[in-house]
């Protein structure tokens, strides 16, 4: 005598809602009659099923819902992925920074020695401290030689930089005509 | 009179089947010879009635117990093995290895019965409410309610965080009680993104029910 196989997942939800077919109804009760584990997996499935029908009946709860089923969409989701990498990027380039001071001064001179070091500021007045009384020209290039500014030189030795200078290290280079007379060091930090 | 301690060691004929098909709480085996046990009963043996009762009863008092509650739930199952054993007497049953079909035909006549009987006493009833009873009350004791109103809450925030279309696709299956193809077609899925929609959602429930009870010290949650 058989006692007929284990009823299935989907067997006992359609079994619960009283949706299972004649035949197999019938000898899915025979075995019910003598199986343990598949009465307790009946109790979880109609237990399951009544709660669910009673919970869906229920009107949906009123208000925004947002549906993000449609990210799982391959062109959605990668186009989703380009527009988050566009905005971090423009982030990181356009980020809050602190602050800038509004005016830094420091004074150069062209003996060797440690590098004076100024703050980040908006401006930076720099004078030349043995720059002598000769009018002349000036330069301000960074590290790698590109020219940050370039002007007269005032009386006193000394220049206003009317730009922000990023952290990095100068140089400051006086010029008899197209002579360099000299070049002054120095670092923003 | 044949004594059914040779039923018994006939019964235990494999163990493997035994394993595969039963479950430890159950005494007798696939391999049981029911018609060596329907002519022990035949013959007056008292401890075949035993072997039947042991066999069965729990199955017996689970869809009563299923459909009607636990009232008279000892009495009745009692009925039905007497009708069973009475029937096996009289030559009812032609078939001793049709006895498990025959004994779940008693039950569903039983409950049937019962059930019929409750409609009519409460048609009879002048105020309904006064009969205080309904087929959810029979299975829902305090115990039952409260386990109730934690899976409730359970699914209820389930279905908070499923989409639009994983809601309309249960609603068709659990409430309209579509069949999976009419609901495969209008909702454009394949029977498996179907079958694996409904059984993702069954088995979050399940790990959400788990961990509720878990919080709540109810058991095993279902």
């Amino acid at each position: 005598m058989h006692h007929g196989t284990h009823g299935s997942e989907e067997e006992f939800d359609l079994y619960a809602m009283g949706r299972l077919s004649a035949g197999r109804t019938g000898e899915l009760e025979e075995h019910l009659l003598v199986c343990e584990g598949c009465r307790l997996q009946l109790d979880e499935a109609t237990g399951y099923c009544l709660t669910m029908r009673q919970e869906l009946l229920k009107p949906e709860a009123p208000g925004f819902r947002l549906d993000w089923n449609w990210l799982r969409m391959p062109t959605v989701a990668m186009a989703a992925l380009a527009m988050l990498v566009l905005v971090f990027a423009g982030w990181f380039l356009y980020r809050p920074r602190t602050p800038l001071i509004p005016l830094a001064t420091i004074q150069l001179s062209a003996l060797r020695g440690e590098m004076p070091v100024v703050a980040e500021a908006r401006e930076t007045d720099v004078t030349l401290l043995d720059a002598g009384t000769q009018p002349g020209s000036a330069e301000v290039v960074d590290a790698n030689g590109g020219q940050v500014w370039k002007g007269p030189l005032a009386e006193g030795g000394k220049l206003r930089l009317s730009r922000a200078l990023a952290k990095g290290t100068y140089f400051v280079r006086l010029y008899d005509g197209s002579k360099l007379t000299r070049e002054y060091g120095f670092q923003v930090r | 009179m044949t004594s059914t301690s040779g039923v018994r060691s006939q019964a235990v004929a494999n163990d493997a089947d035994v394993a595969e098909e039963m479950t430890p709480g159950n005494t007798a085996t696939s391999q049981t010879d029911w018609a060596q046990v329907v002519e022990c009963i035949r013959q007056g043996d008292p401890g075949a009635q035993e072997e039947l009762y042991a066999y069965f009863g729990t199955g017996v008092r689970y869809f009563l117990l299923r459909r009607l509650g636990g009232d008279e739930l000892e009495d009745r199952v009692h009925d039905i093995f007497l009708i069973v054993t009475e029937a096996i007497r009289n030559g009812e049953l032609r078939e001793p290895a049709r006895l498990m079909g025959y004994i779940r035909t008693v039950v569903r006549r039983t409950i049937a019965g019962v059930i019929q009987e409750k409609i009519n006493s409460r048609i009879s009833y002048s105020d309904p409410a006064e009969v205080g009873f309904s087929l959810a009350d029979w299975r829902l004791d305090p115990e039952k309610r409260a386990q109730q109103e934690q899976r409730a809450d359970v699914v209820r925030r389930l279905l908070k965080g499923a989409s639009r279309r994983d809601r309309e696709v249960l609603r068709r299956f659990y409430v309209e009680e579509q069949s999976q193809e009419q609901i495969c077609v209008e909702m454009r899925l394949s029977y498996n993104q179907f079958r694996l929609l409904k059984s993702r959602a069954k088995t979050r429930f399940s790990e959400m029910a788990r961990r509720v009870a878990g919080r709540m010290g109810l058991g095993d949650g279902k």
